[in-house]
């Protein structure tokens, strides 16, 4: 068996619209030197959630829940949470 | 833009601005290019992102190239290491069988048995490990030299070399259960 012969023979010819990738080249070209070296940002915390929040929003609101509830009880634990609600009212009452 | 003109021409044209010069560089090398890429990336969606990728590389590093008259072999390299980062980001060690290539199949000169032939030579070159795929790709269907192979790959000619032997030897063993022989009388 020649090997080399059977792999020169299998070579896939593979179309390809070259000229429909090379359009998409050039204008990516255009768009690099209109903004050379920008790079695209990545996007707010904010913008991040508010499009999870729009595309599952029940899952986005049961996680802040839990999110939040647990700030809560660590700020309770930590102060004592009564304590610490009184005294934010307390520091309202009296400024 | 003139068709007859230089590649070095073509590419100190770009770099004073010209658009037309990119475009005409990627007429003339685009395909050669695409071609390598797509071997090493069967799924032509993927193959496609990857083309764009290693011209945008290539044409906006262009003042980095030295030898201007050399941009073909150098765009070659910048095109079979975008793929090569492109597989090892998906970690694809083998090729599975849908990303098989799915090219137009033999011309109509070729028999029903030769086709058959090349679909299990392809499949058994798909098989192979990674680093073995490879060389094999770029020797045999891209025709790279064992040079060029080396500097794209970042390996010594010397591995090339013995990358190649061993990938045949594992090649032909893995063919012979399935009685491909050279020439029209296929299979056993």
């Amino acid at each position: 068996m020649d090997l080399e012969k059977l792999l020169r023979e299998s070579k896939p010819e593979l179309p390809a619209n070259i000229s429909q990738l090379n359009t998409s080249v050039l204008a990516a070209l255009q768009d690099h030197k209109a903004t050379p070296g920008v790079q695209p940002k990545p996007a707010k915390l904010v913008d991040r959630f508010f499009q999870a929040f729009v595309q599952y929003p029940l899952p986005v609101l049961t996680a802040s829940s839990l999110l939040i509830s647990v700030v809560l009880l660590q700020l309770g634990n930590t102060f004592g949470f009564s304590h610490w609600l009184i005294q934010q009212a307390g520091s309202i009452v009296f400024r | 833009m003139d068709q007859t003109a230089s590649v070095d021409a073509l590419v100190q044209q770009y770099l004073a601005g010209s658009q037309q010069a990119a475009a005409e560089l990627l007429e003339r090398y685009g395909r050669m290019a695409y071609t390598v890429i797509r071997h090493l990336i069967p799924r032509q969606a993927d193959a496609d992102d990857v083309y764009q990728e290693a011209c945008i590389k290539a044409i906006t590093s262009l003042s980095n190239l030295q030898d201007q008259a050399r941009f073909g072999g150098w765009f070659k390299q910048i095109a079979i290491r975008t793929a090569i980062d492109h597989r090892r980001k998906r970690q694809a060690v083998h090729t599975p069988l849908d990303e098989r290539l799915h090219d137009t199949g033999p011309g109509p000169e070729l028999s029903a048995l030769q086709a058959a032939q090349c679909r299990t030579v392809r499949d058994a070159v798909a098989e192979l490990p990674e680093h073995y795929r490879q060389v094999i790709v770029l020797f045999y269907w891209s025709d790279c030299s064992y040079q060029e192979i080396a500097d794209a790959l970042r390996i010594p000619k010397g591995t090339v070399m013995s990358r190649l032997h061993k990938a045949k030897a594992l090649l032909q063993r893995n063919l012979e259960p399935t009685g491909v022989k050279e020439g029209n009388a296929l299979w056993i």
